[in-house]
């Protein structure tokens, strides 16, 4: 079975999003930026801001543990109470994930290939929210000629320090360079690691 | 029998105790929970509650008497009254986060006051699947294979 590509978005492109409560159809805040974590498939959560035009900084970070939902227009929480302040355990897990951030982790193959940066992690965004991959750029092996991005599915083993993300060899031959094909490959990748075979 | 919001809203409220026009329907109090109608506004700050309606026709809403007018009662009544929570026009958002258009219409059940089902831009809700109303959007129930992200 493959994954339909629309239900598939990059971390980034939450950025803007509103965050709406389920229980009350009330926008609460915006996204502000993406909090990655160091570990494999690691979304710490998000920083908000105010809506609007002039919406400054909020105080109030969301945990991703708080998300109930991720959808093409708005991440979805139960309710205001959900927003934690930023003095609490996120807010510190945010500060010491400076520096060891997943994103411009260099990308290297088991066979000691250079595949490129990460840009971003892919979302399935299907029943609950799941890291089910990553976008990796300057990757000049995999796309001579374009030098663009790719996207890389995350096998189910995965070594990532702050350093760099080593993927298996195979993985070679699962990388797509849209999000379109990426649905596909993610299950393909997955059933290979699974059965062994291709 | 079935009756839609537009065709309740500008109807003539009309007193059974003294068969007196009171006013007329500015705006539906329809609130989720408990998805149905709370009460009619009449007039600029007058509120008649669902269950002092005697009956909703093709000509008038009829009100017991003039008595049960009341004002709003608390902060969301006066949101309400001030049109935070109008439904026509309001984004419909899935519990998963996705746009479903924006609602057109209401169908409602003229002697319970019920909402039957919500018409928006992009087909027909049940009253089932409405979870929450705000002012940013009505919250709906994700129904699987109605919605397809992008």
């Amino acid at each position: 079975m493959s994954v339909h590509p629309s239900l598939l978005l990059r971390a980034t492109e939450l950025i803007g999003h509103p965050v709406v409560t389920l229980e009350g159809g009330e926008a609460i805040a915006e996204v502000k930026d993406v909090v990655y974590g160091s570990a494999e498939a690691s979304l710490l959560g998000f920083t908000l801001r105010h809506r609007g035009f002039l919406g400054g900084p909020m105080k109030q970070v969301l945990a991703w543990a708080q998300v109930v939902a991720l959808g093409r227009h708005a991440v979805m929480i139960a309710s205001a109470g959900d927003l934690a302040e930023r003095d609490d355990v996120l807010a510190q897990e945010v500060k010491e994930s400076r520096g060891r951030n997943v994103i411009d982790s260099e990308v290297l193959t088991d066979a000691g290939e250079r595949l490129g940066e990460v840009t971003d992690v892919v979302i399935l965004i299907d029943d609950g929210p799941e890291v089910v991959g990553y976008e990796i750029g300057g990757s000049e092996v995999l796309t001579p000629r374009s030098g663009g991005h790719v996207f890389v599915p995350l096998p189910e083993t995965l070594a990532v320090s702050g350093e760099a993300l080593i993927v298996p060899a195979a993985v070679h031959d699962f990388v797509t360079d849209d999000l379109a094909g990426f649905g596909a490959a993610v299950e393909r990748f997955r059933d290979h690691l699974r059965t062994g075979s291709p | 029998m079935r009756r839609l919001l537009k065709d309740v809203t500008g109807t003539r409220v009309m007193s059974r105790a003294s068969a007196q026009k009171m006013g007329k329907v500015e705006r539906v109090l329809l609130d989720v929970p408990p998805r149905r109608v709370v009460a009619l506004q009449v007039g600029r700050d007058q509120l008649v509650d669902w269950r002092d309606v005697s009956g909703v026709g093709t000509d008038a809403v009829v009100v017991e008497s003039e008595e049960r007018v009341r004002q709003a009662t608390d902060a969301r009544e006066e949101r309400a009254m001030a049109g935070d929570f109008d439904w026509k026009g309001k984004r419909v958002l899935s519990d998963h986060g996705n746009e479903l258009g924006t609602v057109t219409e209401v169908e409602l059940d003229e002697a319970t006051g019920a909402i039957e089902a919500v018409l928006t831009t992009e087909g027909r809700v049940a009253a089932e699947r409405l979870r929450a109303l705000g002012s940013y959007c009505l919250v709906v129930r994700h129904e699987p294979g109605s919605e397809l992200p992008g």
